[in-house]
């Protein structure tokens, strides 16, 4: 029973990239392009939603705060992608309900870990 | 768009289709060059590329991208008017765009010579003409150096820093999530299990601030929690945990670990309170006037809480205790001591054990009460001096194992054999004399097993058996006792020819009948092994008599145990000391004699379980046990009201009845040696001096045992 994440970028390649690496991690994964995809495949199966900031459509922190006032899995752990340029925007993740934030360009390392410590993958 | 298995690829399809994006809206902005859409557009397109293009390691098309966003940047705030020059330049840095994403890694001077011309170019555009703008972050280099600060411990500089000084550090955490904590995804549990990870923790929770029920929100976070965690890990691992706590967080370090931080007493209540920040230090002046306990008059005041003044209580505890664990652990290096003032050691308190024993005889016979607690008191604490003294004597038998691994070698190169050597419980610990005194046993017997036990490769081959011979030695506590087992996987001892050769030597007559191991047993007669059988690694001149002699010289016994072509075990018990032996002291005539402990089973009324038949046997709980009158044994006068006890002793499991006038007690001692006069006699290993200044004799148990077991036949 590995854990689903929920992958939302509108780069393909950012997508398949942060996939790949969450497979090696052993993780289940569900892709979404934008805020509105993210939300038809949000479920409470979802045990992290990992999303970028800068997407057209519904952007990043919208989508958290879309998630976070819903009805379905509102606390589930949320990181936010932002880029360097977007160090402003992790306040806003922040206060929008974001659990945490990783910048662009990330180590494969630093993205699992990261999910892991907001994931409960933590052994007692 | 086709997707492919390599996401650089599939990046450079994702950046050819942004590219196409972007033209597209800057032809558009052609026509409205102040459309906001249009130019969101174009930005998210060298946005996503940049950013994309930045986890493929494509330095230079990120610079560019990075360049010629931040242009976008100012035209989406306003900052910047969009002309005509600059859509055309846009476009220009489209198409460089597109050779910089087939270029990749490789090098072209002319592209390269037009990244910086259209670099400059856009760089114009910005104020004070630099790339830095206020909203960027920088370089590549930087965006580096941002990732790796998550990786926490082992990652970069810190690691070094750490190798220089692992010490344990003791921090404290204080944590206040937020009210929103639980609801934005957050799990304070998880931080303080991935912080139990890093070292030694003391977790003290707040709930003082929980509301009452009516007023709870029942997704809000009101707990907080005082941490403290010993690691060696840095402080920067520790913080590392906390990177995404939504609300306060507070850590700092409480104790170096220093090796000059050696006061074990840690700060006081209060200092600890104002350092946390929780009570003014004015406060904590006025609060220290009064007599009565400081905590209690701090909450009284309203100072602080009773949780603060406990957690501090906790700090002030923790710290102290582990500053006690860390002094212990840096002064449990070793000195070395020479073993003579060892030796000297346990003999004196060996006297001195002697000396209570008469000190407590004399308070008995004195009647004095106060004397005979005084005594009694004294017996607790020589015991534990006993105890101790004995323990620094003692040394792993591996000192003696290892040692024969060098032995096995040669052994092996010298007969042709081929034998695997195997040690087990290396650890267990005796007495460093009678490690020394088993050397030459263990010896001999190791030569005697691979010489005569294990065969030549061939031999081993045509029985079946692997090629290599195994051969074990094993150490495990029983008792007072320590077992050495010798076990080899050889040829095993030929009952027919142990007979055959002890009947021709006159040790028996050939009409005796006796079982296997009885026959086995016969290795250990003086006279058996004679310089026939002696090869020039094993023999000697010294046969299995003098193995068996030393060992029960040492008061062990030793035991074989062979089946014919399957192996030998040889099965050493042995005392773990020698300085001190605690026995059953027993009357047999005028005499007194000291039984070792370790073997008595139980003491019983021989009229009680004798058997009438007239054979020297006993019912010991419905089993047959043979029995010895020592008074026969040792030609003593019979005394009228003699014979009355019989002490059963057991020897690997066989029991037999040993028959004295009368048991006194109980009785510790250094033994004697009885020195080489009495060297032959029979059933007395030893001596020892009586409180009283008496002399008496150690019995020889094993040896009484067989006796007794021959006789009954």
């Amino acid at each position: 029973m590995s854990d689903t994440i929920l992958i939302v970028d509108d780069s393909v390649s950012m997508r398949q990239m942060t996939s790949m690496i969450l497979k090696s991690g052993g993780y289940e994964v569900l892709e979404a392009a934008g805020g509105d995809e993210a939300l038809k495949q949000f479920s409470n199966d979802v045990k992290v939603v990992i999303t970028d900031y800068n997407m057209p459509g519904m952007n990043g922190v919208e989508l958290i705060r879309t998630i976070r006032s819903g009805a379905t899995n509102k606390s589930v752990p949320i990181l936010m992608l932002t880029t360097e340029s977007e160090e402003a925007k992790k306040n806003e993740g922040r206060d929008a309900g974001a659990t945490a934030w990783i910048t662009k360009p990330f180590e494969k390392e630093t993205l699992l870990k990261t999910i892991k410590k907001i994931s409960g993958e933590v052994s007692f | 768009m086709s997707l492919s298995t390599d996401p650089l690829e599939t990046f450079r399809e994702e950046a050819k289709e942004l590219l196409v994006t972007l033209e597209e809206s800057l032809m558009a902005l052609e026509e409205e060059p102040q459309d906001h859409e249009l130019i969101d557009t174009a930005f998210r397109a060298l946005h996503t590329i940049k950013g994309s293009g930045n986890m493929f390691d494509l330095d230079r098309l990120v610079a560019f991208a990075h360049t010629v966003e931040t242009v976008f940047a100012a035209l989406r705030d306003g900052s910047l008017e969009l002309d005509r020059r600059l859509t055309d330049l846009s476009l220009t840095a489209k198409d460089h765009l597109a050779d910089l994403l087939a270029l990749g890694d490789g090098s072209d001077p002319e592209i390269e010579q037009r990244d910086r011309e259209l670099s400059s170019r856009f760089t114009a555009y910005l104020p004070e003409g630099g790339a830095a703008s206020a909203e960027s972050g920088g370089s590549a280099e930087a965006d580096v150096g941002e990732a790796t600060a998550h990786d926490g411990p082992g990652a970069g500089v810190a690691d070094d820093e750490l190798k220089d000084e692992a010490k344990d550090s003791t921090y404290r955490v204080i944590l206040k999530p937020s009210l929103e904590t639980f609801r934005i995804g957050g799990n304070p549990l998880l931080l303080i299990s991935e912080l139990q990870e890093l070292g030694q923790t003391l977790v003290m929770g707040f709930v003082a601030d929980v509301p009452p029920l009516s007023e709870i929100d029942p997704e809000g976070c009101y707990l907080h929690w005082d941490i403290l965690v010993t690691t060696a890990a840095g402080e920067d691992a520790v913080r590392d945990v906390f990177l995404f706590v939504d609300g306060e967080i507070d850590i700092r370090v409480v104790d170096e670990g220093g090796f000059f931080d050696t006061d074990i007493n840690y700060k006081r209540l209060g200092e600890i309170l104002v350092d946390r920040g929780e009570i003014k230090p004015e406060d904590l002046e006025h609060a220290i006037g009064s007599k009565d306990y400081l905590g209690d008059v701090l909450i009284r005041s309203g100072y602080v809480t009773q949780e603060q003044v406990q957690s501090a209580l906790s700090e002030q505890n923790y710290v102290r205790k582990m500053r006690e664990t860390r002094r212990q652990t840096e002064s449990s290096s070793t000195i070395k001591v020479q073993t003579e003032k060892l030796d000297e050691l346990v003999n004196l308190v060996g006297e001195f054990v002697s000396l209570h024993a008469n000190i407590a005889m004399l308070a008995e016979q004195k009647g004095d009460q106060d004397v005979r607690s005084a005594a009694e008191q004294m017996e607790g604490l020589i015991r534990q001096v006993r105890d101790l003294s004995i323990d620094l004597h003692m040394v792993p038998v591996d000192l003696l194992f290892s040692g024969f691994r060098r032995l096995v070698r040669d052994l092996c190169a010298d007969l042709g054999k081929d034998v695997h050597l195997e040690l087990e419980g290396t650890e267990t610990e005796l007495d460093k004399n009678v490690v020394d005194a088993l050397k030459d046993p263990l010896l001999h017997l190791i030569r005697n097993s691979i010489d005569h036990g294990i065969e030549t490769p061939e031999e081993r081959s045509a029985a079946g058996k692997e090629r290599a011979g195994r051969l074990k030695l094993s150490a495990y506590y029983a008792g007072a006792h320590v077992v050495i087992e010798i076990d080899d996987d050889g040829a095993g001892l030929n009952a027919e020819r142990i007979r055959a050769k002890a009947v021709d030597r006159g040790l028996i007559s050939a009409e005796l009948e006796l079982s296997e191991s009885e026959i086995q047993g016969l290795i250990f007669e003086p006279g058996f092994s004679t310089a026939e059988n002696a090869t020039n690694v094993s023999g000697r001149g010294v046969g299995m008599d003098v193995v068996k002699r030393n060992i029960e010289n040492l008061g062990g016994s030793i035991r074989v145990r062979s089946q014919q072509g399957v192996g030998t075990n040889m099965k050493i018990r042995i005392p773990l000391t020698l300085a001190i032996v605690e026995g059953l002291l027993a009357r047999i005539g005028d005499g007194m004699y000291l039984i070792n402990l370790a073997y008595i089973v139980e003491c019983l009324e021989l009229a009680d379980v004798v058997d009438d038949s007239g054979d020297q046997i006993i019912d010991f709980r419905g089993e047959i046990v043979p029995y010895l009158d020592l008074r026969r044994f040792f030609r003593l006068e019979a005394s009228e009201n003699g014979g009355g006890q019989v002490v059963v002793v057991a020897i690997d499991d066989r029991k037999v009845g040993l028959v004295v006038d009368g048991i006194l007690d109980k009785y510790q001692s250094v033994i004697k040696s009885l020195g080489k006069v009495y060297e032959r006699a029979q059933g007395v290993s030893g001596a020892i001096i009586l409180g009283d200044g008496r002399p008496a004799l150690m019995l020889d148990v094993d040896r009484l045992a067989r006796v007794t077991r021959e006789e009954l036949r």
